[in-house]
């Protein structure tokens, strides 16, 4: 300020000499470093708040391992000739789902599934939005390849929020690649499954075992059918042990 | 000296008083799981209230809308009192422009997400987002005014 004003006092004839060094020229041409300023904080507070809550961002990140199951046919897992049945109705979005396969679907397999005591069997309920019946559509397109089970856990390990983009045909897809990483290399056609999930032919399947499962009376998920006997909302492994020691005891199986 | 508040700024005033309203009415449905929206007769505000992108980090989006208002509310009371010399009410009419424009610009983003993702409309956003707007637009001329008239200090 002073320099400019001794400037000018000693040039009087040049009193419009510009002492602004280019770069603060400029933003004063874009109207000055308040707006520049401003404008610019504004942007990335809006962009933040755009990036934070991006379709997907809710997935969950935990490493994925291929679990081994025996005798898995399709979507039904343990001997055929098992006493028991039981039927699971689930939707991949519905939480309880995601909670009731990481904590009482292991102990249930090694208890009663693995030792040839239970035939397990899971049974479509898609009823939370569009992202359900796409995320069961694909499941069913894995069902093709003979890789339901393990592309059902890795769903469960992604799930995030109800229809937040987490379960759209391209997220899916991603899964199905990230399936085929994990897997041996011929068990898994990445081509065929992605062709599969854009194709929307297993659609009708996912509508018809939703159908089946509301005439079968189960409304809400995770829902068993443990020999013809409903059981909604699973509390814990001991509730789903008593029930299949009492369909045991009724069938003359081995306790 | 300061020339009285020019009529742009009493309407951004009164504008932003009715989105202080709206924005706060959203944040107490928002925080209250329970309570029903009242919503007009097109759309279906509690479709858009309960999709994942009614929240950021468990932080409701009405939040942010009314956290803006109230800033903006501020700086145009700021303006209408004449605080400050004329350096300062050209610094709080270039903020209260960078304002409406994040604002304008993360409506016109729910906007698009009401329309293409959730598909359902809330009539409250909307009626924000047309508030932020016109916000917006009475913001400019007052914000441009010194743009290109900085001039190299003279004596």
């Amino acid at each position: 300020m002073s320099r400019s004003r001794q400037s000018a006092v000693r040039q009087p004839s040049r009193t419009r000499v510009d002492h602004r060094p280019g770069w603060r020229r400029q933003i004063d041409a874009l109207g000055g470093p308040v707006l520049v300023g401003s404008v610019t904080v504004v942007l990335v507070g809006v962009f933040a708040l755009i990036w934070a809550n991006r379709p997907g961002s809710s997935a969950g990140t935990a490493p994925f391992e291929v679990v081994v199951r025996r005798e898995v046919t399709g979507r039904t897992w343990g001997d055929p000739a098992a006493p028991v049945r039981i039927v699971v109705f689930e939707d991949f979005q519905c939480p309880f789902c995601a909670r009731y396969t990481q904590d009482v679907e292991p102990a249930l397999a090694s208890e009663f599934i693995e030792t040839g005591k239970v035939r397990y069997e899971f049974h479509h309920l898609a009823f939370l939005g569009a992202e359900s019946t796409q995320a069961a559509q694909a499941a069913e397109c894995a069902v093709e390849q003979d890789q339901f089970w393990p592309y059902h856990d890795l769903l469960y390990l992604r799930q995030g929020r109800e229809n937040s983009g987490v379960f759209t045909a391209e997220r899916v897809k991603g899964y199905g690649a990230e399936l085929d990483r994990a897997l041996a290399p011929e068990a898994w056609d990445q081509a065929a499954f992605e062709s599969c999930v854009d194709s929307g032919r297993t659609r009708a399947t996912v509508e018809r075992l939703t159908r089946e499962a509301g005439e079968v009376g189960a409304r809400s998920t995770p829902t068993l059918l443990i020999n013809g006997q409903l059981m909604a909302g699973v509390r814990g492994i001991d509730e789903v042990r008593q029930a299949i020691n009492a369909a045991l005891a009724g069938t003359g199986g081995r306790p | 000296m300061l020339a009285a508040p020019s009529w742009r700024v009493l309407l951004m005033t009164a504008l932003t008083l009715a989105g202080t309203g709206v924005a706060a009415y959203l944040v107490t449905v928002a925080l209250d799981p329970n309570k029903e929206i009242v919503c007009g007769p097109v759309g279906d505000c509690h479709t858009v209230q309960s999709s994942q992108y009614a929240d950021i980090a468990g932080i409701p989006v009405a939040v942010f809308g009314l956290a803006m208002y109230v800033v903006l509310l501020g700086l145009l009371g700021a303006r209408l009192l004449g605080r400050g010399g004329e350096r300062t009410q050209e610094a709080l009419a270039q903020v209260t422009f960078a304002l409406a424009l994040g604002g304008v610009l993360y409506s016109a983003y729910l906007t698009y997400l009401e329309l293409a993702v959730i598909h359902a409309i809330c009539v409250w956003c909307v009626t924000s987002a047309l508030i932020i707007t016109a916000v917006f637009l009475l913001a400019i001329p007052d914000a441009a005014r010194r743009t290109g008239r900085r001039e190299p200090p003279t004596l």
